[in-house]
């Protein structure tokens, strides 16, 4: 048994070592807890100053947000799920006339605003039972048209608000695009009249994709080919349309197409009965909104009709063409034929006059002579005349001396005129220093008329030939200008104009005393206009005449050659025992040269024809070759250049064409 | 092992068999602290298995009779110590599936330390309800003594099927048959 003292005792000592530890517990727990509860307080700070900045943020966001819907060029309404108004802006309340300033309207319930405003609307009842069906779906709505009562249009979307999928509310949007929607109409309208203008111009309007692939084809187009455009869409127009032969123009249009460009051409393409028919095409690309050609239009004119008659014309202008060339050939024989056997006259009666003819044979073979040389220049001036006409006549531009042509000319006019009272004078302005540009054989043939005609009417006194520049007109061409004076029996006033016609003399007095073919001064002028120049006369009946001749001819720069160095080049073949070859097919011409060389010492060899010109050429050196133009065989040409590019005696010897053709230049 | 099972225990042999008994087991037990503990204190788990032996060993009851006994008184003090937890909870069978996901998370927030015994509840239907106890401390007569005294609380009648799912009975099955009232 356990003394009760000694029991009392441990169970004190028990408590109290029980109670130190529980104060010691309790100690290090209220430390703990000091700790603890220091820690929490900075935390407590800690959040309170985040919280306090996420609210400043949020403030500002939301601030930013209300900016922003303010400053939307669209009307807009936020609603919370019971209707109420969250925000509304300005806009939206000018769109629907809404006296209140948004912020007031906060809160503000809508559920009878639809009905409230629905008089603006064209529809009132469709426009509230929309929003009723909105309201109920709860799906998105984006840019709807709305046409309001006094003729705005607006586009209305309803976005539907939720969060992790509980309904929150919804967002109105309006926006006025009365402007722009008006202007899509007009251009619409515009577009359709435009293509109606075209369609009712018989142009057919085909669309097709970047890959041929046909979009759409208008009626008349239809029309034009045959098909239905129910036939034609989602075809391939090149498979349906397309005739073979003309697979490389298409292609190169595809090409085109592909960089942007339109273009036109004329192709075949098939009819869906099979026939063809000719379409002027003009292709254009269509772009997007970005500029990237997506496709293109095609619009067709149908021009089988004008290609028929094309081909008709084409063929009458080759008929027309053909029977023109075989006219030229016949004036080119014509002119061979008469003037070979004239020539042989002419000749025939010069040889005759060194035949010691009595008074009377003297005077028939004067009568003979001068009605030859009537007949042969009539000749040339009906070839010359037909020359011009039929357009043949070749005007030359190149380089030469116009006023050594005109002293040349003025020369030969005073050679002729030694045995009469008429002096020939030249007067040239010494200023001339250049060759010019233009046709030297066309200006002799105007001098050699207008000298002719000159000498023909003057009897006595003078004929002068004058040369100058005239200052440049108003397109600024300089002209040239060559004036034939003379002093003979003069035109009449009334008469002056007729001269220039064909086959029209003064009166028939003048042609019975001084002859002519009354040709002359009509070719000179039509050689003139051709050239681009001007003919006109000043003429007093009794005193001369004058012929004022202007011609446009270009200054070449060049200076004129001195002209003693021309003059050696043609000199006089002159002395006696040189050899002459003469190439002549025709038994008259041979005969009357050979009579001429023979009067004149000079020793020569015939041959026939052009073959056996060149044949002698091969066998003996001669000084001179005489070639006739038109032979059997071989012509005058053939054989010119066979003696020059074959290996021969006469391979540098001078060639003189011999010809009656004057048609061939 | 908190102090509160020391003292409680200490307090209830006191009252059963008087302080001599207490100060003889604790004597006997040769116990480092000498016996003096306190409730907000942490002791090793041996020292109250020691005690308990000598009880056992001095009143010749079985250990495992003292346990469950243990068990019954501490749930009373438990109900009126920490009577927050028994708020709002109107059936046994709801105390006991609190245990695991509320009670002891909250004890673990004040005592961080403590080492409590693991329960697995399942109720099979509306009269009957399995725990499954799990604890390397094997006091699954306390755990015992513990639901028959909560069923008292409630004033409900129930029949505790226990069986061990293990040799060592670490982990023992409960299967608590609530009786149907007015058979």
């Amino acid at each position: 048994m356990i003394p009760e003292m000694e029991l009392l005792q441990r169970r004190l000592e028990r408590e109290r070592t029980a109670r130190k530890e529980a104060e010691a517990i309790l100690e290090q727990k209220a430390l703990e807890l000091y700790y603890s509860n220091t820690a929490l307080r900075q935390l407590n700070d800690g959040l309170e100053v985040e919280v306090q900045a996420r609210t400043r943020a949020l403030s500002t966001e939301q601030s930013r947000l209300e900016s922003l819907i303010e400053n939307l060029d669209s009307g807009v309404l936020l609603e919370d799920e019971n209707r109420k108004i969250v925000i509304v802006n300005d806009l939206f309340c000018k769109l629907f006339g809404i006296p209140l300033a948004p912020e007031l309207l906060k809160g503000a319930d809508c559920s009878q605003s639809a009905e409230q405003s629905k008089h603006l609307f064209a529809d009132p009842d469709g426009f509230t039972a929309r929003i009723i069906e909105l309201l109920s779906k709860r799906e998105i709505c984006l840019d709807e048209i709305l046409h309001l009562a006094d003729g705005s249009v607006f586009f209305r979307s309803f976005i539907p608000v939720f969060s992790d999928a509980k309904y929150m509310g919804h967002l109105w949007k309006y926006t006025d695009v009365t402007v722009t929607h008006h202007a899509q109409v007009d251009l619409k309208h515009s577009e359709e009249k435009y293509r109606g203008l075209i369609e009712n111009m018989e142009l057919g309007l085909m669309e097709v994709s970047k890959s041929g692939i046909i979009l759409r084809a208008y009626p008349r187009f239809c029309v034009m080919v045959g098909y239905q455009e129910a036939e034609l869409i989602g075809q391939s127009a090149v498979d349906l349309f397309l005739v073979p032969e003309f697979s490389p123009v298409f292609e190169a249009q595809e090409r085109e197409r592909a960089t942007g460009k339109a273009s036109v051409y004329e192709v075949q393409i098939y009819k869906k009965s099979g026939e063809k028919i000719w379409v002027l095409i003009s292709g254009a690309p269509i772009f997007d909104s970005d500029d990237q050609v997506i496709g293109s239009l095609g619009i067709h004119y149908d021009i089988t009709p004008q290609k028929e008659l094309q081909k008709e014309l084409e063929e009458a202008k080759r008929n027309a063409e053909a029977a023109q060339e075989a006219e030229k050939q016949f004036l080119a024989n014509m002119s061979h034929e008469i003037r070979t056997p004239l020539n042989a006259i002419i000749g025939m009666s010069h040889l005759l006059y060194d035949t010691q003819p009595n008074p009377e044979q003297q005077e028939y073979l004067d009568i003979l002579r001068n009605s030859a040389e009537m007949l042969r220049a009539l000749i040339t001036d009906i070839l010359d005349l037909s020359k011009i006409r039929s357009g043949h006549l070749e005007v030359q531009k190149k380089e030469f001396d116009l006023v050594g042509s005109v002293r040349t000319m003025v020369k030969s006019a005073q050679l002729r005129l030694e045995d009469r009272p008429v002096k020939v004078v030249a007067n040239i302005d010494p200023h001339f220093k250049h060759l010019v540009l233009g046709d030297d054989l066309l200006v002799h043939q105007i001098l050699s008329n207008l000298l002719g005609n000159a000498e023909k009417f003057t009897e006595k006194g003078q004929i002068s030939v004058s040369l100058s520049l005239v200052p440049p007109n108003a397109t600024g061409q300089s002209m040239y200008e060559i004036r034939v004076s003379d002093s003979g029996i003069g035109i009449p006033q009334d008469k002056q104009e007729i001269i220039f016609k064909t086959f029209r003399q003064v009166d028939g007095d003048i042609k019975r005393k001084f002859g002519g073919t009354g040709l002359g001064l009509a070719i000179t002028r039509q050689i003139i206009e051709i050239q681009g120049g001007t003919i006109h006369l000043e003429s007093e009946l009794g005193k001369g005449s004058t012929f004022i001749v202007q011609l446009p001819y270009l200054d070449s720069g060049k200076a004129i050659v001195d002209a003693t160095k021309t003059e050696q080049i043609f000199r006089p073949l002159g002395s006696k025992g040189k050899r002459l070859l003469v190439v002549e097919d025709n038994h008259m011409n041979r005969k009357y040269i050979g009579t001429l060389l023979r009067k004149w010492g000079i020793h020569h060899t015939f041959a026939h024809n052009g073959r056996e010109g060149w044949q002698l050429s091969m066998q003996e050196p001669f000084d001179l070759i005489l070639m006739d133009i038109q032979m059997p065989e071989m012509d005058g040409y053939e054989a010119t250049i066979a003696i020059r590019e074959s290996v021969n005696l006469n391979k540098d010897t001078p060639i003189i064409a011999l010809t009656a053709s004057a048609l061939l230049s | 092992m908190k102090g509160i099972v020391f003292t409680e225990f200490l307090e209830l042999v006191e009252s059963k068999f008087g302080y001599e008994m207490v100060d003889s087991i604790i004597q006997e037990s040769h116990l480092p602290n000498g016996g003096a503990y306190t409730s907000i204190g942490t002791y090793p788990h041996s020292e109250i298995v020691m005690l308990v032996t000598q009880l056992s060993h001095k009143t010749e009851i079985p250990v495992s009779e003292l346990l469950r006994i243990y068990g019954r008184h501490i749930l009373r003090v438990f109900a009126k110590s920490y009577s927050h937890f028994f708020e709002g909870v109107t059936t046994a069978f709801g105390l006991l599936e609190q245990i695991e996901n509320h009670i002891h998370v909250e004890v673990l927030k004040l005592y961080p330390d403590a080492e409590l015994p693991r329960f697995s509840v399942r109720r099979l239907d509306e009269n009957t309800l399995e725990m499954i106890y799990h604890s390397e401390r094997r006091l699954a007569d306390f755990a015992m003594g513990l639901i028959e005294s909560t069923l008292e609380h409630y004033q409900e009648k129930a029949t505790i099927l226990r069986e061990d799912l293990n040799p060592d009975g670490s982990t023992v099955r409960f299967l608590i048959v609530k009786q149907k009232a007015e058979l």
